[in-house]
């Protein structure tokens, strides 16, 4: 039943908003975006009370589409489990993607505020905000620029594009992570200390496993057997080991633990049961 | 898995029904027991030692995005925000996610506000980074070093770069509390901060701070429902040691591809 | 302060230092070391060498260049291995930068093993990241429907220019999905790709990723796993390509031993430390 007034609902809006091309399509268009600003701007006119009731909701409704199209019953429809929410998976895609990239307005808009403020009173640091904005801006218009191949503009275009992108960016972030490997050797030579029996134990497991990743830790007891009983005191082996048996328990209980937590935050965020807006005073 | 089961749906059923029960249990004022954590103590010292110094204090919700984790983080860090108000300290706190800024910034105001010092809030110190992880803790390393923060506050969803951070504060001699779900990140944070929450007590932590009996309520229901998982690894172990593995307690649970 | 109790605090700088200079002397020599593959990486080897030729690889690339050193060996050898036993695969990831590095990696592997884009292999591009669960739930239902185009914006229904596209539909027509990733981002893959119809899958975590990933090896829920740049060396030796994990093999084997000599060195300064105080105690 629940099938057939879904496909109902879906048929009906099929038949009143058929897809539309060229300067209808463009119309349309500027009507909603017309109509997001009234929306933006009528939403903020409300009272706070009212503006967080439309949100829990909005949140509400958003939360049910995804927890009853993954609960409901399903049947075999060409070959893949369906229930009547199932055909909406795609246009939900959709629409998360589309708003996930409006983000990047937001991104631009609050970037531009910080450095353009900087940059217009000098402040200390009004460099690295000028810095910014070249990149920002070549980074962008040899980023979207079309490409009409085999011309000698696309080849120019790719050329500056390929040293901002591989000579700039790639490299600069492959800098950033390698510094990581600075930082693991320090805090590991700062921290690792034979306090008390715990930290021992902690510290005889991590040189075995370390040594278990590396050849030359491998080579120390390469001269064991690859089968039998004496196997097990090889480096790899033993590493494996707690990384398997030891490792791998714990961190699946710590998951159970995440996983319930997650779920119950997630239930409260849904049905709106934390309080105020993040999360102090009562709705 | 792309739709639940019979067996999946009633663990949840059973789950959230223990979680919403002992919510409205405990806002009916049947409030339950619960101990502190001691990392989470540590933020009243670490908020007073900003005050001492003058110094401001760095508050990361991590790299997530408008999710469940970076939500609760934001949830700890409101509390944080709070008590940051109350002494008049500057926080700051740089975002990875632009569509982040607004929520943050109504929490963060919201604490100001329920202290009476709204004026005291300033919207450009909550600012949008990178999205690109390690440009954004690159520039969270800068702030840390430039602002010479006090404390350094880092609760939500981290990864690699959690380092950067923790070691750059580190460095400087800041305080730092940190808190997260990201299970291979904690051993970083260990070596580096000085109040580490793990695992779960992440999403214990509101309830532990504020007392709320809704997060109290909540915090029970989740025992709740851990108790229920442990007792059915501990049939599962018992059962399967008896009758082998195949088992119905084994069937119940595999899902269809693996019968296959 | 003894000089012994002084090793508790060398000064960073000192050993940043180290790290640089025994990392880059290591990098030098060029002689491989011998590999002694692991059970995950072997596994993983198996999946791919017994994967049907008529099904359709994935590689979830969700990594960018800062992870280059590791995601980057060890894609280049998984793709080594996938060119030489003729299997087609698709690229995609909610990374921007991870499937545009994949391509280009595959580009180069194209000429050597004479593999044909839209025949032979295709790059559905780069999605993003906050929409991971909803785009990969609409993409095992159907790849056209789920993906639409590929990253040069040509429709997946276009048989003409991507005629493996005719092949294959949806999730059933996957043999292995290989996920690249040095974030959370696999636990999408195993609940909403793998978990369908239990497709093997290999991943390929940077090494401070792989322990949370043990315990789905365990479950069946991954065939295999590479872990790091070990994990690359290894999968290297399996395919017989020596390529840059092999040549940073020594690197790795010498920065290792360094951390653990400068634990044990800090540990020594400590101890004496501690003997000094108890000593000074007893004369108290």
């Amino acid at each position: 039943m629940l099938r057939n007034m879904v496909d109902e609902i879906a048929a009906w809006f099929a038949r009143s908003f058929p897809p539309q091309k060229g300067l209808t399509l463009w119309l349309i268009l500027m009507g909603l975006i017309v109509a997001y600003v009234v929306i933006f701007f009528g939403l903020q006119l409300l009272k706070p009370r009212a503006r967080k009731s439309l949100i829990a909701v909005v949140t509400f409704l958003a939360g049910l589409f995804y927890a009853l199209e993954f609960f409901l019953p399903t049947e075999l429809i060409d070959g893949k489990e369906t229930n009547a929410l199932t055909r909406f998976l795609v246009p939900m895609s959709e629409f998360a993607q589309i708003v996930a990239v409006l983000a990047l307005g937001l991104g631009i808009y609050s970037l531009t505020m910080i450095h353009g403020k900087t940059l217009l009173r000098f402040r200390t640091g009004w460099f690295y905000s000028l810095t910014f904005f070249t990149f920002m801006i070549l980074m962008a218009t040899f980023g979207i620029m079309v490409e009409e191949p085999f011309s000698r503009e696309a080849q120019i275009n790719r050329d500056i594009r390929s040293i901002l992108f591989v000579g700039g960016l790639q490299a600069l972030e492959g800098t950033m992570f390698s510094i990581i490997a600075f930082y693991i050797v320090s805090a590991a030579y700062r921290a690792f200390r034979v306090r008390n029996a715990e930290a021992s134990l902690l510290m005889a497991a991590a040189f075995i496993v370390m040594l278990g990743q590396v050849y030359a830790g491998q080579f120390l007891t390469n001269w064991l057997p690859t089968e039998g009983a004496l196997s097990n005191l090889r480096i790899e082996t033993m590493s494996d080991w707690l990384l398997t048996r030891i490792n791998a328990p714990a961190v699946r209980a710590v998951g159970f633990g995440l996983g319930v937590g997650l779920l119950a935050t997630a239930l409260r965020i849904w049905l709106s049961l934390e309080r105020g807006s993040y999360f102090d005073r009562e709705v | 898995m792309e739709h639940s089961d019979p067996v999946n749906s009633t663990l949840t059923f059973i789950i959230c029904a223990a979680i919403l029960t002992m919510i409205f249990r405990s806002r009916r004022g049947k409030q339950p027991f619960i101990r502190r954590i001691p990392g989470l103590n540590a933020i009243d010292d670490a908020v007073g030692r900003a005050t001492e110094m003058g110094r401001p204090m760095l508050l990361q919700p991590g790299l997530g995005g408008i999710d469940v984790i970076t939500l609760q983080a934001l949830a700890i860090l409101a509390y944080v925000a709070r008590a940051a108000a109350r002494f008049g300290n500057r926080i700051i706190m740089p975002v990875a996610d632009a569509s982040f800024i607004p929520v943050a910034e109504e929490a963060i105001r919201e604490s100001y506000n329920l202290e009476g010092r709204v004026e005291s809030f300033r919207a450009e110190d909550i600012m949008f980074l990178s999205d690109r992880q390690f440009a954004f803790a690159a520039g969270v390393a800068g702030l840390i070093n430039r602002e010479k923060v006090a404390t350094a506050f880092l609760f939500g969803l981290f990864f690699a770069e959690s380092l950067i951070m923790a070691e750059n504060a580190n460095q400087i001699g800041a305080i730092q509390v940190a808190g997260t779900p990201s299970t291979t990140q904690i051993p970083f944070l260990i070596a580096a901060c000085d109040y580490v929450i793990i695992g779960d007590e992440f999403y214990a932590a509101t309830a532990f701070l504020t007392r709320e009996p809704t997060l109290v309520g909540s915090l029970v229901g989740q025992d709740i429902g851990k108790a229920v998982i442990l007792l059915i690894c501990i049939l599962g172990v018992l059962i399967t040691t008896i009758m082998g593995p195949d088992n119905f307690l084994m069937n119940w649970f595999t899902p269809l591809w693996w019968k296959r | 302060m003894s000089i012994l109790e002084k090793l508790q605090t060398i000064d960073r700088r000192i050993v940043y230092l180290l790290l640089f200079l025994s990392v880059g002397l290591a990098l030098i020599p060029r002689k491989p070391l011998p590999v002694i593959p692991s059970n995950q990486a072997r596994s993983a080897f198996e999946a791919i060498e017994n994967a049907p030729t008529d099904k359709l690889v994935i590689i979830g690339a969700d990594w960018s260049a800062s992870t280059r050193g590791e995601n980057g060996a060890q894609t280049i050898a998984i793709l080594h291995h996938l060119m030489k036993r003729r299997l087609p695969f698709a690229i995609m990831g909610f990374d921007p930068q991870g499937p545009e590095l994949v391509a280009a990696e595959a580009e180069k592997l194209a000429k050597r093993y004479n593999y044909q884009y839209g025949t032979d292999w295709i790059n559905w591009g780069f999605r993003p990241p906050g929409t991971i669960n909803a785009t990969l739930k609409a993409m095992v239902r159907g790849f056209q429907e789920g993906m639409k185009q590929d990253s040069k914006n040509i429709p997946l229904s276009d048989h003409v220019r991507l005629p493996m596209m005719a092949r294959f539909k949806d999730i059933n027509d996957v043999g292995v999905l290989v996920v690249v990733t040095p974030s959370q981002t696999f636990e999408s893959w195993v609940a909403f790709v793998q978990g369908i119809k239990g497709t093997p899958l290999v991943f390929c975590p940077t090494a401070v990723m792989a322990p949370e990933a043990y315990q789905y090896l365990d479950s069946g829920q991954m065939v295999g796993m590479l872990t790091g740049l070990k994990g690359a060396l290894e999968y290297e030796g399996l395919v017989k390509e020596p390529g840059r994990a092999t040549a940073q093999g020594l690197a790795l084997s010498v920065s290792h031993i360094l951390i653990i000599l400068l634990i044990v060195v800090g540990n020594l300064g400590y101890l004496a430390q501690k003997r000094r105080q108890k000593s000074q105690q007893g004369v108290g």
